[in-house]
């Protein structure tokens, strides 16, 4: 939807005459993307891309920019439990690492409240014997998982002075460390609470602003999904810069800058390489991947990767990520997810500034060299 | 006739396994079935020798990667080196051989899905025909409707090598793939024979030449189209051109109407415009292959202006 709705902004843009980045900064309350709109519209890349006239010539540059967001979506009910076992610091919920990265986010999370090294913490997941936590969908488990663990920490450092009857000495460099491994075993558990009903002015809840039907289905969410949908949305902007080789339909992303707004990062390292393979992505579906059937039979002929092509590492352009870790100070901790947002508008900044490179607008992925031909008027496309 | 023939010859079915890299796919999937026989090259069927002409021969047995990386080939017979080094992968290059890749398998779709039948197969129809023939011919010359995989072959038709088999001697290339009207076969070698070696006639003074493939991603693709181009210029005008091309029919093809466009006609733009018209000479696209006419006329162009240049 991405693809044709920030298509469409940016048609809105090239025919009001307008700057795509100040439009979207007049018309968008929500003060998250307010500050990536600023950052977009100082970058270099942005600042001197190619004017709306045509292009000649046999390869042609164009920048172009999307804005992506997601539902602030946790799951209701989701506790964490902080242990010590035999002087080493054991986190466990149910939840499950699908690959991309809740070990870490649990990891870094409790290193960093302790003062410790993320290989000093034990995370226990994948049993549902564990306390309960969140699937691994929507962008969900760190605004689920985070919020819980901070209080379990206040919980568990607590106990550990009360039980050691020390307090970490002021100024060490590990305060926690020696206390976590002079402490007796113990355990302490604690449930997702909900948000702070305040908000910042522009940060309402995307169900909200929907009205009547918003509120049924966030209700019907709640009560079947245990899911509940939260206010603000992690958010992201980026800016992209193509150029065509028309004459071989061959299209190369030089550059991606994508500014990202999804609170304080909970594992600041994992977050950079979730945005860069976000982009990664984003750039295969719009350029190389597509599910080809057989017309007749409905097989599906692309099932190795020799024919559903993905980007090799010669296709990946120059990544440059930008944080803002402004924002969601109604969530405790101040983490969102930011598995989907990161990778929404790649598609659409990439067909925005193929728009801008030739002139004409792509509405069909992946952009294949026949495509490409197609829109530049050769023949018709496959 | 060696004792390893021999034995082939009572196995209809089976294959020559030189590296594998086609085939260990087809193993998996089970398109291939029969039973294999491992060439274990003699020391004549690797690496490159020259007699006393300057004419090379290379062992069927040679990689890839040492074609792509020997600087007297690339001298002598420099489409031939650069064709080398834009296929596949560096893995793919290190071990796979040259008879490999002239009697690789086709890479349709169809044809390596165990599910579907196809003429390669035993079948009766080309079921891409019908169906997606997305990465299909533009040249329609037979039944099958699977372009020609080995990029090899296109350089060596622009060079008019011939290849010698273990049966046969000096083989051109239109007689080692035939002409595209087999639909059932990717090459017209008999059960039992094998590729030994290539050779390569004289090189030609003077020479230029290149090599490209329109991809989609940056490398690693197969070939929507690929060109080779070797020309000679003298005096300002082209006095050779020869231009081969994959992945647009059955088998490659020789370009001859772009050719004779060059032909004696001065080094100019217009000239090169006039040869990547010709390009698509006899050309019968699919309903969704016309974009690969694009392509190969693009590519006719970029390569000429290149070696022009």
């Amino acid at each position: 939807m991405a693809f044709a709705l920030e298509q469409a902004v940016d048609e809105a843009a090239l025919r009001l005459k307008v700057d795509p980045v100040q439009l979207r900064k007049r018309w968008d309350p929500n003060p998250d993307r307010q500050r990536l709109y600023d950052w977009a519209g100082g970058l270099e890349t942005w600042r001197r891309r190619p004017g709306p006239e045509a292009q000649a010539g046999r390869y042609r540059r164009g920048v172009g920019v999307a804005v992506g967001y997601w539902l602030y979506l946790w799951q209701l009910g989701t506790k964490v439990a902080l242990a010590i076992e035999d002087g080493r610091l054991v986190a466990s919920t149910a939840t499950q690492d699908i690959g991309t990265g809740t070990r870490s986010v649990i990891a870094d999370a409790a290193a960093r409240e302790f003062g410790l090294e993320p290989h000093e913490v034990e995370v226990r997941i994948g049993d549902s014997k564990l306390p309960y936590g969140p699937g691994s969908s929507g962008s969900r488990v760190t605004a689920s998982i985070i919020p819980p663990l901070l209080i379990a920490t206040e919980k568990l450092k607590a106990g550990v002075s009360e039980k050691t009857g020390r307090r970490p000495a002021p100024g060490s460099n590990a305060p926690w460390r020696d206390l976590i491994a002079a402490s007796p075993n113990f355990k302490v558990e604690a449930e997702r609470a909900e948000d702070n009903p305040r908000t910042a002015y522009g940060n309402n809840s995307l169900i909200k602003d929907a009205g009547i039907m918003g509120w049924i289905l966030g209700f019907m969410v709640r009560r079947s999904s245990h899911l509940a949908i939260g206010a603000g949305a992690p958010s992201s902007v980026q800016v992209v810069e193509v150029e065509v080789d028309t004459l071989l339909g061959h299209v190369r992303v030089l550059r991606v800058h994508s500014g990202i707004a999804v609170g304080r990062l909970a594992a600041p390292a994992l977050a950079r390489s979730q945005a860069a393979g976000a982009i990664v992505q984003g750039l295969g579906y719009a350029l190389y991947e597509g599910r080809e059937v057989d017309p007749i039979t409905g097989d599906v002929l692309t099932a190795s990767v020799e024919d559903y092509r993905m980007p090799g590492i010669a296709d990946i352009p120059t990544i440059d990520l930008y944080f803002d870790e402004g924002g969601f100070d109604h969530v405790h901790g101040r983490s969102v997810g930011i598995g989907e947002v990161a990778t929404v508008p790649t598609s659409a900044a990439i067909a925005n500034a193929i728009r801008n490179a030739i002139g004409v607008r792509p509405c069909e992925i992946p952009l294949r060299p026949d495509r490409l031909l197609g829109l530049l008027d050769h023949r018709s496309a496959a | 006739m060696t004792a390893l023939a021999t034995i082939v010859a009572d196995e209809a079915t089976a294959e020559f396994r030189a590296s594998g890299t086609d085939l260990s796919e087809r193993r998996r999937s089970g398109v291939s079935r029969g039973r294999l026989i491992d060439i274990l090259p003699s020391p004549d069927m690797t690496g490159i020798t020259w007699d006393a002409t300057g004419a090379a021969r290379i062992g069927a047995s040679t990689t890839i990667a040492a074609i792509a990386a020997d600087a007297r080939l690339a001298a002598a017979y420099p489409g031939v080196a650069a064709a080398a080094g834009g296929l596949a992968t560096p893995q793919i290059r290190h071990i796979a051989t040259l008879g490999g890749n002239l009697a690789q398998r086709s890479r349709c779709w169809y044809f390596r899905n165990p599910q579907i039948d196809c003429l390669k197969k035993g079948g009766t129809a080309c079921p891409a025909r019908e169906g997606n023939h997305l990465y299909g011919v533009a040249f329609d010359l037979g039944p099958c409707v699977a372009p020609h995989p080995s990029t090899m072959a296109t350089a060596l038709l622009a060079y008019d090598a011939r290849i010698t088999t273990n049966r046969r001697p000096a083989l051109t290339i239109e007689q080692l793939l035939g002409d595209g009207s087999n639909g059932a076969a990717d090459h017209a070698l008999q059960p039992g024979e094998m590729i030994e070696a290539v050779e390569l006639p004289p090189p030609i003074a003077g020479e230029r030449a290149t090599y490209k493939r329109a991809i989609g991603r940056a490398y690693a693709e197969w070939p929507l189209v690929e060109v080779v181009a070797r020309i000679v210029i003298a005096e300002g005008a082209f006095r050779l051109a020869r231009l081969t091309a994959g992945g647009i029919a059955p088998v490659p093809i020789r370009l001859n109407a772009a050719e004779a466009a060059t032909q004696g006609a001065p080094v100019s733009a217009a000239t090169i415009a006039a040869a990547a018209r010709g390009a698509t000479n006899g050309a019968k696209p699919l309903p969704m292959t016309g974009y690969k006419l694009d392509l190969l006329t693009g590519l006719v162009r970029d390569l000429l202006e290149q070696c022009s240049g």
